[in-house]
């Protein structure tokens, strides 16, 4: 096997490999009367954790989320995820004070970490579009591998 | 004047024989002390000694994370330790089994094998393997039909000495009568059985300390040590059967029971030790030649000396096997085999006449 | 007295080393509730990141109870090998050393990620065209020959032993490697035999934690084992074809309980050997002209005929032995000779994991008009694509069968 080949078997070998490890948290905010409405949305994480930093001057009000699965302390709030695809909570603070939200989430099963990516902000719907991205790119990239691989190939 | 360089003559052979145990003795905890150091797991040398000094006085020591990660003391004491110290007693043991031999049987090309024990012991152990049949069950169906067809090839063996009568010469031939038998049973066995297995009696063949473990270390200790002091305390009757049957007879040995009494002690130990081995072969015979062209024959010093000798070669050749090739370990009875090569070349050399 | 009792049971199993606890089993009642979980991770996550106080559990800890949540109810998983023996597991495995070179596809098939495979057989790493994501794993010998010091060394969790075959080889190695490092699980599979075949790969799935991969697997394997049997188990035993099948060494033929035996009589064949006690006799070759088989199968692969497979795309060598045994003396009056029913088949599609292509190839062969449909060669391309995760075009590369 020609040391080509051998390296686009490894890039095919490490891409189909690759959409497995795609977990994602995505995060909307949407401002609210007397508050912001956050909602995470965890794509590929069937067990893990967030962490979400409120910025200065929010508040933590409550969230959907099960109250033993919550904690919060210190202007943080932490959130194990079992199961859950969605989580809601709502902080009180300033419109303005939307960007400056953080959060880091771990996934428990592949030990994956990351931070908590920005969903777009004051749109509720667009929570769709991070979701679909990740497992799109690798197969196009696969597709395309193949293409050219088959046509080296035939060479 | 005569009686004076005789003397003198004595002392120095006496000397000599002191200096050449001492020196084997030293040479073999050396070589023990860097066989434990050998293997192809990355630990270093002082690791090693400290991962010993560990399982001996657990709670002295503090071991460092990385031999906790490694489990030093684990491959140390679980794999190499009893192996090195198995080599070091099965050396022994073969060598003065054939030391006892070469004795009883006046031939200095005589080895534990030469009276069918070997073959006897590779057909139980085919019996076991092939057709799953034996004394013993499970782990030890294999050591036991060895052991078993070992000794009773000693014992048919002894048993014609004792009721029939036999000089040295009609051993032999009894002897070679015996391997041929078993021979054949093995090739019939080999012949039947299916490829694997055909495989793993071969393997058992070529002898090898894979599968040394603590109680068998034990085991084979015991008895050897209870074996050499009763040979040390009859050496007297085998230099004297060394002279001759007619001469050891004049000189008050009962000669057939004194050849059967050693050959089966020689036969126990060499029983014990193959049993879980496989056959190594070369040790007993080249050990007690080396020992002989340095100190001379008088057995009462040959049988130690050459035991030593054979547990210095065999742990030699283990090292050896264990690191010529990284990752694999060559059965120890492959280099035994090829280390009686240069023996035999030189002993060729040697010999002047035709 | 009864806490005293209690606590007693407790060290011997604890001493047993059969009941370890369950990771963050808040209650220790051997179940992993999701509210423990939950405690457990907020517990993690406000030690690391929130400054808090509480005992965090290790992160090892957590994330084998995430496994043990998600993939065994919670609870400790029970299972039982191919050689009978159970195991009771708290934790999911990590590092797996396998001697087992055939439990290697199979855990390939169920898309076992390589990083979890610690130590691999000598054969795997001499085989880069088919195992090329393990030639870095560390090489731990054969069955016959294992260094056992690497394979303490990489320090496994599991190590897998062959279940039929080399027993006293196996026996040898878990005595002494349990003499090194008694907290080694060991588990014998075969991934060989058709008869377990199916209850490993689902005893497999259910130890790794990939049960929804397995089955997917074994719905591909059931589907090509399945169509195969339908059809050969409503030919009636005297319509049976009479087959000979030679292996690699000449006139070396498969008799009763062996394993080519075996796929003959999945294949829908009729072994002229068949009868035969020996595994794999010797025969006669005028037994052969006199029993007349309608086909002939050579195995190649290995021996003097050590060519072919993965590795070889050159075809002219099996050319050359379906010459041969057309050349043999008289035995261009068998029917197989007479009718070019003589097919040569490389000994990786029929001896190993992938033994169904073999015998589908095998069906096609003996009942060709039954089996119009049946495409062997999609059957090997897809195995090798979708479940050997492998970048192998069986139309350029590799020679399996002659003719095709």
């Amino acid at each position: 096997m020609t040391p080509k080949r051998t390296l686009l078997l490894c890039i095919l070998v490490f891409l189909l490999a690759a959409p497995a490890a795609a977990g994602s948290v995505a995060r909307t905010i949407t401002p609210q009367e007397g508050g912001l409405d956050i909602t995470l949305t965890v794509t590929g994480i069937p067990v893990g954790g967030i962490v979400e930093t409120l910025p200065d001057g929010c508040t933590w009000m409550e969230t959907d989320h099960p109250a033993d699965r919550t904690r919060v302390s210190s202007g943080k709030v932490a959130f194990a995820v079992i199961g859950e695809e969605t989580i809601n909570y709502r902080a009180q603070g300033p419109q303005d004070a939307a960007e400056a939200f953080t959060g880091t989430w771990e996934d428990l099963l592949t030990g994956e970490s990351g931070a908590v990516g920005a969903g777009g902000a004051r749109d509720p719907g667009s929570g769709a579009a991070p979701k679909e991205a990740p497992g799109f790119l690798p197969a196009a990239a696969l597709a395309a591998l193949a293409v050219a691989y088959r046509w080296r190939c035939s060479r | 004047m005569m009686t004076d360089t005789g003397r003198q003559e004595y002392a120095r052979l006496t000397e000599k024989r002191a200096l050449f145990i001492t020196a084997l003795i030293v040479i073999l905890i050396a070589l023990a002390g860097v066989a434990v150091t050998l293997g192809s797991a990355d630990l270093s040398v002082a690791d090693s000694y400290l991962a010993i000094f560990a399982g001996l006085f657990p709670d002295a020591v503090d071991l460092p994370d990385r031999m906790v990660e490694s489990n030093a003391v684990g491959i140390i004491w679980g794999w190499r330790l009893h192996r090195v110290l198995f080599a070091v007693v099965a050396g022994f043991g073969l060598a003065i089994a054939g030391s006892v031999m070469q004795g009883v049987l006046r031939n200095p090309l005589a080895s534990p094998f030469t009276l069918g024990i070997a073959s006897a012991a590779s057909c139980g152990a085919s019996i076991a393997i092939i057709l799953g049949a034996g004394v013993l069950s499970g782990s030890l169906l294999v050591i036991g039909n060895a052991f078993l067809f070992a000794m009773l090839a000693a014992a048919a063996i002894y048993g014609m000495a004792r009721l029939r009568g036999m000089g040295s010469e009609t051993m032999i031939l009894a002897g070679i009568a015996l391997m041929y038998l078993f021979s054949a049973v093995t090739s019939l066995l080999q012949y039947l059985g299916t490829a694997a297995k055909v495989q793993e009696v071969v393997f058992w063949m070529f002898g090898s300390l894979d599968k040394s473990s603590w109680p068998k270390l034990g085991i084979v200790t015991v008895v050897v040590a209870a074996v050499v002091p009763l040979l040390l305390w009859r050496a007297w009757d085998l230099n004297a059967l060394a002279e001759g049957d007619e001469t050891a007879a004049s000189l008050g040995v009962p000669v057939e029971r004194s050849m059967a009494g050693f050959m089966l002690a020689a036969s126990l130990v060499t029983a014990v030790i193959i049993c879980f081995t496989g056959t190594i072969g070369f040790i007993g015979l080249v050990a007690p030649h080396i020992t002989r062209m340095v100190i001379g024959t008088d057995h009462r010093t040959l049988i130690p000396a050459s035991g030593l000798v054979g547990a210095v070669l065999l742990l030699g050749a283990d090292c050896l096997a264990r690191t010529l090739i990284p990752g694999a370990i060559i059965p120890v009875g492959i280099m035994t085999a090829f280390l009686g090569i240069p023996f035999f070349l030189y002993l060729f050399m040697r010999r002047r006449d035709a | 007295m009864t806490r005293r009792l209690l606590l007693l049971a407790c060290s011997l199993c604890l001493m047993a080393g059969m009941a370890a606890a369950v990771p963050c089993d808040g209650d220790g009642d051997g179940t992993l509730t999701a509210p423990e979980l939950a405690t457990a991770i907020l517990d993690s996550l406000d030690a690391r990141f929130m400054g808090g106080t509480v005992e965090a559990p290790p992160s090892a800890d957590l994330q084998d109870a995430a496994f043990v949540h998600t993939h065994w109810d919670g609870r400790a998983l029970t299972i039982t090998d191919t050689s009978g023996r159970t195991t009771t597991l708290t934790r999911p495995l990590r590092r797996i050393a396998l001697f087992n070179s055939d439990t290697l596809d199979m855990l390939r098939s169920l898309g076992l990620e390589p990083d979890r495979v610690v130590g691999v057989s000598k054969y795997v790493l001499e085989d880069p065209v088919f195992y090329p994501e393990y030639q870095g794993t560390a090489n731990l010998g054969s069955t016959w020959s294992p260094d056992y010091e690497k394979a303490a060394g990489i320090r496994p969790d599991a190590v897998i032993l062959y279940a039929s075959i080399s027993e006293s080889s196996c026996a040898d190695i878990e005595k002494t490697l349990s003499a090194i490092d008694p907290e080694i699980h060991f588990f014998r599979f075969d991934s060989y035999r058709p008869a377990v075949y199916a209850d490993e790969a689902r005893t497999l799935g259910l130890l790794l934690g990939k049960k929804e991969e397995a089955e997917r697997f074994l719905t591909f394997y059931e589907n090509a084992t399945g169509t195969v049997a339908e059809v050969v188990d409503a030919v009636p035993v005297k319509d049976r074809v009479p087959v000979y099948l030679e292996s690699w060494n000449d006139y070396k033929s498969a008799g009763k309980g062996s394993g080519y035996d075996e796929k003959i009589q999945l294949a829908g064949g009729r072994n002229i050997f068949g009868e035969n006690p020996v595994e794999y006799p010797v025969v006669d070759p005028e037994a052969v002209i006199s029993r007349n088989p309608d086909v002939i199968i050579k195995i190649v692969g290995a021996g003097e005929t050590a060519f072919g497979g993965y590795s070889d795309d050159d075809r002219s060598s099996f050319e050359q032995v379906l010459r041969a045994i057309g050349d043999r003396p008289v035995w261009n009056q068998i029917k197989a000779v007479r009718d070019g029913r003589v097919h040569i088949i490389h000994t990786d599609v029929i001896g190993g994991p992938d033994y169904f292509i073999g015998t589908a190839y095998l069906a096609k062969w003996f009942y060709p008009d039954l089996f119009g449909d049946l495409d062997p060669r999609a059957i090997h391309q897809q195995y090798l694509e979708e479940f050997q995760r492998l970048d192998y075009d069986l139309d350029e590369h590799g020679t399996f069968v002659y003719p095709a």
